[in-house]
C-alpha cells in the first residue's frame, strides 16, 4: 500500500514515515498544501494522511480540491486542529476519517488499517482474510491453508497484501511497483518478479498466476 | 399601552401644553381686541352725539338750557334702551334723556375743552361706557355726558370666546390625532429595528439594515461597527488559540512518541513518566483552550441550525463509528435556529454523542426538542451503562480537571463547561429502556429569541 503524508513538521513527519514503513506502507512525503495536491493528484496512492495547517495552501482547501477533481482516494486528516465543528468540516469536504494530534502511531496504523480494509470489504481489525490464507498485518505474518504461520520480509509482506486486498484481478507489475514502492525507491520490474517467486515458493505456485504481457492474478483459492 | 416613560407620551403631552398656551394667550388676545375695537367706534359715535346735543342746546330768556329733542335719535327716548345723555352744569343736572327716566348718571367734570370716557353702571345694571366733555357754550359751562350700554358687545364677545373654545378644542383633538399617528409612523423603523435585533440575536443577519431614517442612522451604525469589531475580535482571539493549539500540539505528538521509541524499551521509568507527562500537558492545553475559546451566548459568531448541523453532526459521527445507529428523534415544533453558538453546541452534541458511540452495542437514541424557551436533549446508548457511585460521580458539579481525568476523559470536562457557560443542567443516569448510560442536558435559551 502506497500512502502520502503530507506534514510541515519535518520532524514529526520523518518519524511517522519509518513508522509506516516498519508497518510495512509506502510512503512518500509532501510539506506544504501546493506540493502535496499536486502529488496527490499525479501519484496512485491508496491512502492520503492530510495535516490541516499546511503552509501555503490549507489541508482543508487541498482535500476540496481533490474532490472538485474527481478524485476518490482514501483522505485520513491529522491535525490539532480537532474541535467538532472542524471535524465536522473535514468530513463534509470529503475526508474518511479524522484523528486528532497528538496521537499514538499505533492508532494511526489502526485507522489506515480499518479504512483500507472497509474499501476492500475486509473484516476489520488488523487480519486480511482470502480463502484459507489469513494475513496477519500486525505481525506481518501469513497463515496459509494448513494453518502454519509462515514469517515474511518487509517487500514480501507488501506485495501479498496489494495481492490480498485486490484478489482475483489482473495486477500489472507497473502497478505493483507504484502500490509497494514509495517515489524515491529505485523501481526494477524484475525485482518484483523476484519477490513473486519467492512468495510463490511460501504459498504455491498456483497461488498467483502469471498473465504474459498483462500481469499477475492473485486466486481465491487453488 | 403608554409608560411614564414614553417618547409618545412626553411629545403628546408638550404638544398639549403648547397649543393650551397658544390658545389662551389668542383668547385673551383677541377678547381685548374686540373689546378695544368696538368701544373704540362706541367712543367715536358717542362724541358725536355729544357733538350733536351741543348743537341741540339752546337757551331761553332766563337763561335756562332747553334742547329741541325733535333733533335727537330716538333711542333716546325709550325709557332704558341703553342710550343716554345727561346735561350738568356745575355739577347740577339740567337736562337729561327720557330714557334715564328718573336715573342719574354719575361722573366727573372735566375742565373745560377737555373730554374723558369711563365705565359706569347704568340703569338696571347695564355696564355702560361714558363719554363725558365740557363746553361752555353762550357763557354756560356745560358738561355733556352721553352712555351707552355695553352689554350687546359683551354679549358678542362672549359668543365669540364660546366659539373660540369649541374651535380650540376641535384643533386640539386634531392635532393630537394627526401627531400621535406622526409618531406612530416614524416610530415605526425603530419597530423593525427591534425585530431587527431580536433576528441578530438569533444570528440570523450578522449586521443591522441601514434603511432606516436620518436620526437613526448613525446609532445604527454605531451598533454596527461595533457588532463587527465583536465578531472581528472574538475571531482574533479564537484564531490566535487555535493556533497555539495546533503549535504545541505537533511537537507533543513527537514527544509522545518518543515515549514508544525502542531506545527507551530498557528503560521503563523514562518511558511510563514521558508520556504520563505529555498526556498531562495535552489535556491542561486542550482543556484550558476549549474553555478559554467557548463564546457562550452572544450575536457574534454563527449559531446552531438543527437543519443544517445535525446531519452533518451525525454524518461525521457515522464515519466514526460505522458499526453504530446513530437515531435522532426531533420533536415536532424543534425551530430551525437555535440562539447557542454553533461551534460550542457541535462540541457539547458532538462529545457527548460520541462517547455514547463508544459505549454502544449498536444504537443510539438523540432526542431533542424546545419547550417554554428551554433546550431539551437527551442520549441514550445500549452499552453496558455504568455503575451508581460513578453515575453520581459524573453528575457531580465541579469536578476539577485533574479528578475527571480518570477513565471519562477531557470531552466530559468540556461537555460539562460549554452547560455552565449556559446555566444549563446536566444528568446521567441509567437508562430504564436499554440499561446503558442515559444522558439529559437542559439549556435555557434567551426568552426573547424562544418567543419570536
Amino acid at each position: 500500500m502506497r500512502l502520502l503524508l503530507i506534514e510541515d513538521d519535518v520532524e514529526l513527519a520523518c518519524n511517522l514515515k519509518r513508522n509506516l514503513d516498519q508497518a510495512g506502507f509506502a510512503v512518500d512525503l509532501a510539506d506544504n498544501g501546493i506540493d502535496g495536491e499536486f502529488l496527490g493528484k499525479t501519484e496512485p496512492y491508496d491512502l492520503i494522511i492530510l495535516d490541516l495547517g499546511l503552509p501555503q495552501r490549507s489541508g482543508l482547501e487541498v482535500l476540496k480540491n481533490w474532490r472538485r477533481a474527481g478524485l476518490g482516494m482514501l483522505v485520513l486528516i491529522l491535525t490539532a486542529r480537532d474541535e467538532w465543528h472542524e471535524r465536522v468540516e473535514g468530513f463534509k469536504t470529503g475526508a474518511d476519517d479524522y484523528l486528532g494530534k497528538p496521537f499514538h502511531v499505533e492508532e494511526l496504523v489502526a485507522r489506515i488499517n480499518a479504512l483500507i480494509h472497509r474499501l476492500k470489504q475486509q473484516h476489520s481489525g488488523s487480519i486480511i482474510k482470502v480463502g484459507d490464507l489469513i494475513l496477519d498485518e500486525e505481525y506481518q505474518t501469513v497463515n496459509n491453508e494448513q494453518e502454519i504461520k509462515l514469517e515474511l520480509t518487509g517487500t514480501e509482506f507488501r506485495l501479498l497484501r496489494y495481492f490480498m486486498l485486490n484478489p482475483e484481478k489482473i495486477i500489472s507489475k507497473a502497478t505493483l511497483t507504484e502500490h509497494v514502492y514509495d517515489y524515491d525507491s529505485e523501481k526494477y520490474s524484475n525485482v518484483i518478479e523476484v519477490y513473486i517467486n519467492k512468495l510463490r515458493r511460501k504459498l504455491g505456485k498456483r497461488r498467483i498466476e502469471t498473465r504474459w504481457g498483462q500481469g499477475y492474478i492473485f486466486r481465491n483459492v487453488i | 399601552m403608554m409608560k411614564t416613560d414614553s417618547l409618545q407620551l412626553q411629545l403628546g403631552l408638550g404638544l398639549l401644553l403648547s397649543l393650551m398656551m397658544v390658545f389662551i394667550v389668542l383668547w385673551f388676545l383677541i377678547s381685548h381686541s374686540i373689546r378695544t375695537l368696538t368701544e373704540g367706534y362706541v367712543l367715536s359715535h358717542l362724541q358725536n352725539d355729544v357733538e350733536s346735543l351741543l348743537a341741540a342746546v339752546h337757551f331761553d330768556a332766563k337763561n335756562k338750557p332747553l334742547l329741541d329733542v325733535t333733533k335727537l335719535n330716538v333711542v333716546y327716548l325709550r325709557p332704558f334702551s341703553g342710550h343716554y345723555y345727561q346735561i350738568n352744569e356745575a355739577g347740577i343736572t339740567l337736562l337729561r334723556s327720557r330714557s334715564l327716566w328718573d336715573q342719574n348718571l354719575k361722573f366727573d367734570t372735566p375742565t373745560t375743552g377737555q373730554a374723558i370716557n369711563l365705565h359706569a353702571t347704568g340703569p338696571e345694571q347695564q355696564p355702560l361706557l361714558l363719554y363725558v366733555a365740557s363746553y361752555v357754550k353762550s357763557g354756560v359751562r356745560l358738561t355733556i355726558a352721553v352712555a351707552e350700554d355695553l352689554s350687546p358687545i359683551e354679549h358678542d364677545v362672549k359668543r365669540f370666546q364660546h366659539y373660540f373654545a369649541l374651535t380650540a378644542l376641535l384643533a386640539f383633538f386634531v392635532l393630537l390625532t394627526l401627531q400621535h399617528w406622526l409618531l406612530k409612523r416614524s416610530f415605526q423603523p425603530l419597530e423593525k429595528l427591534q425585530t431587527e435585533v431580536q433576528e441578530l440575536e438569533r444570528g440570523g443577519i450578522d449586521k443591522l439594515s441601514q434603511n432606516v431614517p436620518a436620526e437613526i442612522k448613525p446609532l445604527v451604525a454605531e451598533v454596527n461597527l461595533l457588532l463587527s469589531l465583536m465578531a472581528e475580535r472574538l475571531q482574533r482571539s479564537r484564531n490566535t488559540l487555535g493556533d497555539l493549539a495546533h503549535a504545541l500540539k505537533t511537537p507533543l505528538t513527537l514527544l509522545r512518541q518518543l515515549a514508544d521509541d525502542e531506545a527507551l524499551s530498557d528503560n521503563n521509568h523514562i518511558k511510563k513518566m514521558l508520556s504520563r507527562q505529555t498526556d498531562k500537558m495535552l489535556r491542561l492545553i486542550r482543556h484550558s483552550l476549549k474553555r478559554a475559546r467557548l463564546a457562550g451566548e452572544g450575536p457574534a459568531g454563527s449559531t446552531f441550525s438543527t437543519h443544517d448541523d445535525i446531519p452533518a453532526l451525525l454524518d461525521t459521527l457515522q464515519h466514526m463509528h460505522k458499526e453504530k445507529e446513530f437515531e435522532f428523534v426531533p420533536s415536532e415544533s424543534l425551530p430551525d435556529r437555535l440562539a447557542l453558538d454553533r461551534e460550542d453546541m457541535l462540541e457539547l452534541l458532538g462529545n457527548l454523542l460520541d462517547n455514547a458511540g463508544k459505549w454502544a452495542q449498536q444504537h443510539i437514541r438523540f432526542t431533542l426538542c424546545v419547550n417554554e424557551g428551554i433546550l431539551r436533549c437527551t442520549i441514550e446508548d445500549d452499552g453496558p451503562g455504568v455503575d451508581q457511585t460513578h453515575l453520581n460521580l459524573l453528575t457531580r458539579r465541579g469536578l476539577r480537571l485533574d479528578e475527571s481525568a480518570d477513565g471519562h476523559g477531557l470531552g466530559l470536562a468540556i461537555v460539562k463547561d460549554i452547560i455552565r457557560q449556559y446555566s444549563g443542567d446536566i444528568h446521567f443516569r441509567k437508562s430504564g429502556t436499554t440499561g446503558g448510560m442515559q444522558v439529559s442536558f437542559e439549556i435555557p435559551l434567551s426568552t426573547r429569541a424562544s418567543c419570536a
